[in-house]
């Protein structure tokens, strides 16, 4: 398994650190809990939310597509970890969190198929690298949600990672589902857990259609027009530097991880309910990875029953942040996770 | 699978199509009468010499993850049917035990000696109407050697025989998608 200097390692040497400029790579929340017990096979990259357009609809949303250079930002960061995987597959294990693509703002109106089929070939070294280099698991987001029907595709809306016996398990999905459970009665919020939870053990075609639907109404509570995909959603008031630290012993202590008591809690209650009614299932989930909120956070807590559970919301790889009063940069965040080193970085510092 | 407008890996498709024979990556399918065809990617199989212990785990773990080659790894995969591998084990045996001595020694008495030998409650279908990228003919022929498809519950098994009717190798595949959504909703 590779451990995290030595991704970290490749992500300093495809983004060296310029004069004068913000820290090239910034470590934006950790969280090193030993309780988790979380696998130890391989270490798991997750690449956030992309919402990559065609080239003609990217001249249409001009202020929301990819900013000058964050493509080539992402290429690089992805050929950097598909160097460190070349020498042993098994060390690494990439997942793509959903909202690849950005279907929902597609013009044109043509099937889902053509639609998809010209973004990704817009953008063809990203999917290239993703699912050719790297053999990323690709989930399908709510903005993307046709990849999930689509049969060359066949992105999942979740995975589960199996933990050592008496360990903990990681349940990697989009996160849109625990944004529709956010809107629900209490009533209908734990119809909601039980069903979901159901549904992870075993999917059906019925299931399906209910994932659906919740992620169609994800969408059209979003206000209409450019909206949804705002710029500066995630703000960073802790600089979490990582500077030139380069090995796994510089970080011994919990430095950027949300605590359940912040404000910055939103969906943990709901990963929460999932991971209860999961355990009911037989699947004690410690961990919870999503994407969906472009807001990179690490939030820890506990579930009904005692044991810890993290949530790691890896951001995305668009729009812009800023780390306190420091000028806005383009979202580039990946989130990593090495046995029960859980970390996300910002990668790259380029100022928009 | 395809990538219309996507010319990169249409180009390395075409290339693929080309140089299928003796590749280890190329499509099967099973494609009896009546039931849906699919082109399977080879990351969704496994391949093995015998129909044992290891068969099995094999099987559980390609029917939870949809990854073949992290399978074989034993790199235990991230899954997407989360029912306990037992479960899933239990409702495979059957078909690995009934077949695990069998011998393919006619192709056109292998389809009624099978369903005779597999319980029904696992709902077996046995074809030899295969469409393999790695023979000329379907399994009905033994000009590429002798082969029969058995389906039984979420896979399809491809038996291969030498002359004398003994297993040589069995592709094991998913006979429905895994992970993704349902099959009759794609591009709506």
């Amino acid at each position: 398994m590779l451990t995290h200097g030595q991704i970290l390692g490749a992500l300093q040497e495809a983004f060296p650190q310029q004069e004068g400029a913000q820290p090239s790579i910034r470590l934006v929340g950790r969280c090193l809990e030993p309780a988790l017990a979380l696998q130890t096979r391989t270490a798991s990259v997750f690449v956030p939310d992309l919402h990559l357009l065609s080239h003609a609809d990217e001249a249409f949303y001009a202020r929301y597509h990819f900013t000058a250079g964050q493509d080539e930002d992402l290429q690089k960061a992805l050929s950097a970890l598909a160097r460190l995987r070349d020498a042993d597959p098994w060390s690494l294990t990439v997942y793509q969190l959903g909202d690849l693509f950005d279907f929902w703002r597609s013009r044109g109106g043509r099937d889902a198929k053509s639609e998809v089929d010209e973004i990704a070939a817009s953008h063809p070294e990203i999917v290239d690298l993703l699912r050719d280099r790297l053999e990323a698991h690709v989930l399908a987001g709510n903005h993307d949600y046709v990849c999930h029907l689509l049969s060359e595709w066949r992105a999942a809306r979740f995975f589960l990672v199996r933990g050592p016996s008496g360990g903990g398990d990681t349940l990697v999905l989009h996160g849109d589902e625990l944004d529709w459970a956010e809107k629900l009665a209490p009533d209908a919020f734990q119809a909601w857990a039980v069903q979901q939870a159901r549904g992870v053990v075993a999917p059906t075609q019925s299931f399906d259609a209910v994932d659906r639907d919740a992620a169609a109404a994800v969408n059209r509570s979003v206000a209409a027009g450019d909206a949804p995909i705002g710029p500066g959603l995630a703000v960073y008031e802790d600089p979490g530097v990582v500077g030139d630290v380069r090995d796994d012993l510089s970080f011994l202590f919990d430095l950027a991880s949300v605590s359940i008591e912040d404000g910055k809690t939103r969906f943990f209650r709901q990963a929460e309910r999932l991971a209860t009614e999961l355990e009911k299932l037989g699947h004690d989930v410690r961990c919870v990875v999503m994407g969906h909120t472009h807001g990179a956070r690490i939030v820890r807590g506990r579930r009904q029953d005692g044991r810890e559970l993290v949530l790691v919301d890896c951001g995305a790889w668009f729009g812009s942040s800023r780390f306190g009063a420091q000028p806005k940069i383009a979202s580039a965040q990946l989130g990593v996770i090495v046995g029960n080193d859980l970390r996300i970085y910002q990668v790259g510092a380029r100022e928009v | 699978m395809g990538y219309p407008g996507f010319p990169g890996l249409r180009a390395r498709l075409g290339l693929l199509g080309l140089s299928i024979a003796g590749c280890a990556a190329h499509p099967i399918s099973p494609n009896p009468p009546n039931d849906v065809a699919y082109v399977w990617e080879a990351k969704e199989r496994v391949t093995v010499t015998a129909l044992d212990d290891r068969a099995l785990d094999l099987a559980v773990c390609l029917v939870q993850s949809a990854d073949g080659p992290a399978c074989e790894h034993e790199a235990q995969p991230p899954v997407c049917d989360t029912r306990p591998p037992e479960r899933v084990r239990e409702s495979l045996r059957p078909v690995f035990e009934k077949l695990r001595d069998y011998r393919l020694t006619s192709p056109t008495t292998a389809v009624a000696e099978l369903q005779r030998r597999l319980p029904s409650d696992g709902n077996p279908l046995v074809t030899t109407a295969v469409r393999d990228a790695r023979r000329q003919k379907d399994c009905s022929s033994k000009t590429d050697g002798a082969c029969v498809a058995v389906r039984w519950q979420e896979l399809w098994l491809l038996l291969h025989a030498d002359d004398a009717g003994a297993l040589t190798s069995v592709d094991i595949f998913p006979n429905r998608t895994l992970c993704a959504g349902d099959v009759d909703q794609r591009g709506k």
